[in-house]
């Protein structure tokens, strides 16, 4: 995601050409749900975007923090966040607030068959794997024609 | 004329596969699995608007206009100078909310 995403930020959606649009698949237990509470109260205050990048970035010390450390290392994602409350950020994550929407996407999606990641879907279609630039921009092109 | 079965038909799939494998697009990109894989996936092609069940009953619609339809309110912080927002579902948006085209990336943040 780290090489792919950019480039198609640049080449679509810069452009006005494509909206990109973010779901939370949460696989991995605890681990993926504090990420993703660190996203979506990032995101209540408008830095959603700056945390998802932040944290496809981090992921090995998202992976190596304890487990009983988690929401330590998701305050310490949102310090490195200019601009963010942090107080009403930890606040969000303490709380959970988000939790209960990021689970209920996540069921819903499963019964599409959302199981794995990634997956793409663009046109009503869904797509398994990461592909490569060219690959999702030949996708993109056919949807924009 | 005899029949050509499915398995017969398969079986030359796998041959030419195994003779050509060049032929075959990349494995990292593709589409859902038969229905009889997996019966929850929902793949389908894409209809303005569907409404009625279509021909193929193992192929869920999925509704293009619910998640991508932009919304009234947008995020007033720029993300490298993109706008960012929110769909109609609630779910993170980067980008012109009335793009022709919405891509919807579905992933875990580890």
């Amino acid at each position: 995601m780290l090489t792919v995403e950019p480039e198609i930020i640049e080449r679509y959606v810069r452009p006005g050409r494509v909206r990109l649009i973010f779901r939370d698949v949460l696989n991995h237990g605890e681990r993926s749900e504090r990420a993703s509470e660190a996203a979506a109260c990032a995101g209540r205050q408008g830095y959603f975007w700056h945390m998802h990048r932040l944290l496809f970035e981090a992921q090995d010390e998202s992976w190596g923090a304890p487990r009983d450390q988690l929401v330590g290392q998701m305050i310490a994602f949102g310090a490195r966040i200019e601009g963010l409350d942090q107080a009403a950020y930890g606040q969000c994550l303490a709380e959970r607030a988000t939790l209960a929407g990021l689970q209920a996407a996540d069921r819903e999606q499963r019964t599409r068959g959302v199981t794995v990641q990634p997956v793409f879907e663009l046109a009503g279609r869904l797509y398994f794997g990461l592909p490569t630039v060219d690959q999702l921009s030949a996708l993109l092109d056919e949807a924009l024609r | 004329m005899p029949r050509i079965s499915h398995l017969s038909l398969a079986s030359l799939a796998l041959l030419l596969a195994a003779c050509f494998p060049s032929a075959l697009p990349p494995a990292t990109l593709t589409l859902a699995p038969p229905p009889q894989a997996t019966a929850a996936i929902a793949a389908t092609i894409a209809a303005p608007a569907v409404t009625a069940a279509p021909a193929d009953p193992t192929i869920s619609p999925v509704p293009p206009t619910a998640e991508a339809a932009p919304t009234a309110t947008e995020a007033a912080v720029l993300y490298d100078g993109l706008a960012q927002g929110q769909t109609a579902g609630g779910f993170p948006a980067l980008g012109d909310p009335n793009a022709p085209v919405a891509l919807i990336d579905y992933s875990d943040f580890l």
